[in-house]
């Protein structure tokens, strides 16, 4: 369906123009950079690009200089700009900055005094009825005054001192503390100090610039403030039409250096040789030709076009492309991840079934509009993501409310399907069923009647999935969601269905055995009918010593896979005992195990050992003197060398030992017994069918909010009344907003819920890995 | 209403310091640094909210948490009992015995002001004596004087009077104790019937076994005191460890030995790890558990408030600790050592 095709490009060209190369990458938004195979170990010679940026100190300052601004930073068009090195950039932000750290550092000065005033403003405030001037006080020689807060608890200490040498003064008191004043003479001021400090007294230092008594000090400090404020906002207007003034160039200039700054990060997924430089990347095939003629514009550098899945250690990245109408339900499959780039995307049959089941469930013709509305407004005002859905919905919701006969609740306007005749005696009905309560059970019953085709049609994708994969016997055939499961549960729902709706009894022995225990049967017996077909019926390996690869995936195909070889050509004694064999254990991702064969040229041969979810792990051996050569070959794949197991270096010492013996052996220990199979096996089954009747019994939700739905509006009616006055509009308003804001939502997590639980867990697995260009970013460097 | 203070006291107990805020608190540097952590934490947000951490004294943190304390435990008793006399008032029966004691210990020790700095003004309402009166106390008919209107005048008269010595000290601080603990059975055989006036009164039984064994550690093990003297200041409450079982302790040559075997035996079960050296911890760490079995599966409101108290302490004991190690900067490992979870 709509998974955007790709073309993995190489982009090979002089040093000198790597960065230039890079830069027209990032301008092009639509290329995907990865680690190219030539780099790190994967190619002789190669080694990965990585310098620092001599931009990125400039790129610290222009971000700092952007804050103070107050410019917001973002991509600009910089074709004008005819800067390059770093001296012309320095320039640029060096006469910016002679001109802003004036100003800022006058800002500053004014924002210290305004904190040092309205501290001192706050603490005079406290000291509201001191009648004498702060600068008698200061003055005084022989005597010391201390402001500062006392806790409560404190004061009520102060009687005990009774006879010391002091005078205290309390101002206010507030949130547990008291403000006082001491006045002690000087010759006792450290015994007094002594004491207040014991009592927790925290001192507040006055700044001597304070005159008058506690009133005048209050005024004048609120003359300072303001006259402080006045200064602030005059600095922030020189500084605002600074701003103005080179915030379109600064935007242009900062553009172009931070896509030169970031071409240095982006050295590191380049690959380099003598004076070459190589890179990979994917670019959706649709602009290839338009990338290519951008980047070699650049000169010297070629783009080269490659057979998509050919890098060994990566997968092409997804980009959903989808028409208007499903392109916001993108979301949705996006939530639960990305398709796999060789699958196909869902999205299309999730906009269908959602819209279709949201109508369903919540059918209203004059809601179904206003949502469609309220999802226009939300997208034009806020971009919200849902919008584009609610405007899809809502015209869903709006058919069927036609058809339901429902405009606010309202069932009179509009005549619903149900009291149509034909349709009525059609579901058996003798006359119009009064309301929709009336016709619950076919409701019901058609409820599941969509679950069954929507169940059906998952099991359908599942088959055509799978059916190429080289797992295709055990996930498009004998599974629960296989051909076989497809026809166990289409049997048995067409079976009921004809046996309990129209009386039609096919459950026939015939019937039972073909299409209801034989496919049971077949799930039951799935793990041995696999195993019996990878030993017996799948093509042989290859019996020479080179180039042998086991499509395997488990442990126990392995040894099906080696047995089938012929013993006398992988006898390690004897390759061993020639003296110029090498072997090396370690890990390769499954994707780089398949791709063994085509991508190591020489004579060597991998023997799988054991897998799990992502790696399998083996070990190559080749001749010593071809070693390097199919190292490297491995090295590219992303083959991690590991340590040889204890029991592989023995299987080596032990010259009369065979492999595959020693293999066998390891399987009887994790043979498993009739008794676990049978368990197991029951158990798989059983949970297979309860997954049939629970999802479908599942899609009893779409009928149970239908009769929700018309009963909330039945409530909303009832509260309203039958006739018109202003209660009964401020009710219908009030209830069918209510009903939007919680039916509406809580129908729309119930069809998410289907979608995910019920649809895509019987095909489709999200592991995909997301599209992701290289665009130009403003962070400042570490 | 036993319920809903039932509920009320695990609620208030469900915003206790964590594990993780203990780590955190002992990995601070300074009381500031203690102080602004715990500004940050539910429950002691509000009792710091006005401090200023950077001049905030030891001193001033230590009398924070225990007003916070007395004002939880102060705010939870209007949903009981306004009665005075009710056993719901033990707290303020326990403060005014530890006034009392407090102000005696500095008179002994000629410290002028010293019970003053200690003194929790807030108090000054609520005891029945004047706690200005006391503060300024400079000898022990002073005090008598100070609490002459009051239950507590009739059990030091004969200790006191004539007294001008700390020889006796320990007796009064026994005696004053003996009273708290008759009075609370009092109340408790008024107000309480059955299985919550047994349960009750065990809890003291156990405090006062465990307050007599640390008095025999403290006086064999380290003072090797006489053991007749000892047994004068020991409280005459008897639930596990019974006279002869002190007699026991006290007759043996290596006291240490018996008597943290008794000690296990008898409370610890061996689930908490008793070292000598660290006897009180032991001792803590089981009123913790104690108390926090009680308040999980108690229906008894009293019972449920006097187990939060008691857990209330075993924080607040905590943090003196956590404090005193900022101040003083021990290594957070030894300091972890002495708090209990």
């Amino acid at each position: 369906m709509a998974i955007e095709k790709m073309a993995l490009v190489h982009i090979e060209g002089t040093l000198k123009r790597v960065n230039k190369a890079l830069i027209k990458c990032c301008e092009s938004n639509c290329f995907h950079i990865i680690t190219s195979s030539k780099g790190g170990d994967g190619g002789k010679g190669f080694r990965a690009l990585k310098s620092k940026s001599p931009f990125a100190p400039i790129m610290n300052r222009a971000m700092a200089l952007a804050d103070g601004l107050g410019i917001e930073i973002k991509k600009a068009d910089y074709d004008d700009i005819d800067m390059n090195v770093t001296i012309d950039f320095d320039n640029y932000y060096k006469d910016i900055e002679s001109r802003y750290n004036n100003l800022f550092e006058q800002k500053l000065k004014i924002e210290e005094a305004l904190k040092d005033h309205s501290t001192s403003l706050m603490q005079v405030e406290k000291m509201a009825g001191l009648d004498t001037d702060f600068r008698d006080i200061f003055a005084c020689k022989y005597v010391k005054l201390r402001f500062g807060r006392l806790p409560v608890d404190s004061v009520l200490k102060l009687d005990y001192y009774d006879d010391k040498n002091f005078i205290c003064y309390h101002f206010k008191e507030e949130n547990g503390y008291s403000q006082i004043l001491y006045v002690t003479p000087a010759a006792d001021a450290v015994e007094i100090d002594d004491i207040f400090d014991s009592l927790f007294f925290e001192r507040i230092h006055l700044p001597d610039y304070i005159k008058g008594d506690a009133d005048e000090a209050k005024t004048e400090l609120l003359k300072l403030v303001k006259e402080e404020n006045e200064n602030l906002e005059t600095v922030k207007a020189k500084i605002g039409a600074l701003k103005l003034e080179v915030e379109d160039d600064f935007l242009k200039v900062t553009s172009k250096l931070a896509s030169i700054d970031q071409s240095y990060d982006l050295r590191q997924n380049v690959a380099a040789v003598n004076n070459k430089f190589f890179m990979s990347g994917y670019v959706p095939k649709r602009k290839l030709k338009e990338f290519t003629e951008s980047v070699e514009s650049v000169g010297d550098v070629r783009v080269i076009e490659k057979p998509v899945d050919s890098e060994p250690n990566s997968s092409p990245p997804v980009l959903l492309h989808n028409c208007w109408l499903f392109r916001p339900f993108e979301m949705f499959v996006k939530m639960y991840g990305l398709p796999n780039y060789k699958c196909f995307d869902p999205t299309p049959y999730v906009a269908v079934t959602f819209m279709l089941i949201y109508g369903i469930m919540f059918g209203d013709l004059g809601q179904g509009i206003l949502i469609t509305v309220l999802g226009i407004i939300l997208d034009k005002w806020k971009h919200v993501k849902l919008a584009p859905v609610m405007q899809r919905i809502g015209i869903t919701s709006a058919v069927f409310g036609t058809l339901y006969g429902s405009v606010f609740g309202n069932e009179e306007i509009i005549k619903p399907f149900f009291k149509i005749p034909s349709v009525y005696e059609a579901l058996g009905y003798s006359s119009a069923p009064k309301d929709i309560f009336q016709v619950s059970t076919v409701l019901l019953i058609a409820a599941i009647g969509i679950g069954v085709v929507l169940v059906l049609i998952s099991m359908a994708m599942n088959i055509v999935t799978n059916i190429k994969t080289p797992n295709w016997l055990s996930e498009a055939v004998i599974s629960p969601n296989g051909i076989v499961g497809m026809i166990f549960y289409a049997s048995a729902a067409v079976g009921a269905a004809l046996t309990l709706g129209l009386g039609i009894n096919v459950f026939t022995p015939v019937y039972i055995i073909c299409l209801i225990v034989l496919p049971l049967v077949l799930m039951f017996l799935k793990e041995p009918i696999v195993s019996f077909f990878n030993k017996v019926l799948r093509p042989k390996a290859k019996a020479d010593t080179s180039n042998i690869v086991h499509a395997v995936k488990t442990y126990s195909d392995a040894v099906a896979e080696l047995k089938s070889v012929n013993e006398s050509e992988i006898l390690l004694d004897k390759l061993t005992g020639l003296g110029f064999v090498k072997a090396q254990y370690g890990s390769v991702s499954l994707d780089g195990y398949k791709k063994i064969s085509s991508a190591v040229d020489g004579d060597y041969v991998f023997y799988p050992f054991q897998s799990d979810e992502s790696n399998v792990y083996g070990v190559y051996i080749a001749p010593v003197k071809e070693m390097p050569v199919i190292e490297r070959g491995f090295a590219a794949l992303g083959f991690k060398k590991m340590k040889m197991p204890e029991h592989i270096e023995d299987i080596r010492k032990e010259q009369n030992l065979h492999l595959s013996d020693y293999m066998a052996e390891a399987v009887k220990k994790e043979h498993k017994s009739v008794g676990s199979f049978i368990i197991e096996g029951f158990i798989e089954l059983f949970e297979g069918c309860l997954s049939y009747v629970t999802n479908t019994m599942s899609f009893l939700r779409i009928g149970g909010f239908i009769l929700s739905h018309a009963g909330m509006m039945l409530v909303v009616s009832t509260l309203a009344g039958s006739e018109m006055s202003v209660k009964y509009i401020l009710v219908q308003i009030l209830g069918n907003l209510f009903v939007i804001g919680m039916e509406g939502f809580l129908v729309g997590i119930q069809v998410l819920r289907l979608e995910f639980y019920e649809i895509f867990s019987r095909f489709y697995k999200g592991d995909g890995k997301p599209f992701c260009p290289l665009v130009t970013t403003f962070e400042p460097n570490d | 209403m036993a319920d809903a203070i039932t509920a009320k006291a695990r609620a208030i107990y469900g915003k206790r310091l964590t594990k993780e805020d203990y780590n955190n608190l002992l990995h601070k540097s300074g009381v500031s640094g203690v102080v602004a952590y715990l500004k940050t934490t539910e429950r002691y947000r509000a009792a710091f909210a006005n401090v200023n951490e950077n001049q905030i004294h030891r001193g001033q943190v230590e009398h924070i948490l225990e007003k916070q304390v007395f004002e939880l435990y102060d705010k939870l008793i209007r949903f009981i009992s306004a009665d005075k006399d009710s056993f719901c008032s033990y707290m303020i029966k326990e403060l005014e015995i530890k006034q009392i004691v407090s102000a005696l210990v500095h008179i002994n020790a000629s410290q002028k002001d010293g019970y003053l700095r200690e003194m929790p003004a807030y108090l000054a309402d609520r005891l029945s004596f004047d706690l200005m009166k006391l503060s300024k106390a400079s000898s022990w008919e002073e005090v008598l004087d100070v609490v002459s209107d009051t239950p507590y005048h009739k059990v030091l008269k004969p200790l006191l009077k004539g007294s001008q010595t700390g020889e006796r000290l320990d007796e009064c601080s026994v005696a004053l104790y003996s009273y708290f603990i008759k009075w609370a059975f009092k109340a408790i055989d008024r107000e309480y019937k059955d299985d919550e006036a047994k349960s009750l009164k065990e809890i003291f039984l156990r405090q006062s076994d465990l307050s007599n064994l640390m008095i025999c550690y403290r006086k064999k093990s380290l003072f090797n005191e006489d053991k007749e003297q000892i047994k004068k200041s020991l409280y005459e409450y008897y639930y596990r460890v019974t006279p002869a079982v002190i007699d026991d302790i006290l007759s043996q040559q290596d006291a240490d030995k018996r008597l943290l075997y008794l000690l296990n035996k008898l409370y610890l079960k061996d689930k908490i790890e008793c070292d000598p050296m660290f006897l009180e911890i032991s001792v803590r760490r089981y009123n913790s558990s104690f108390f926090k079995k009680q308040l999980s599966f108690t229906s008894n409101g009293t019972m449920a408030l006097y187990s939060l108290m008691g857990l209330c302490q075993v924080e607040r004991s905590n943090l003196q600790k956590i404090i005193e190690s900022a101040r003083y900067e021990r290594l957070p490992e030894e300091t972890e050592k002495l708090l209990v979870y």
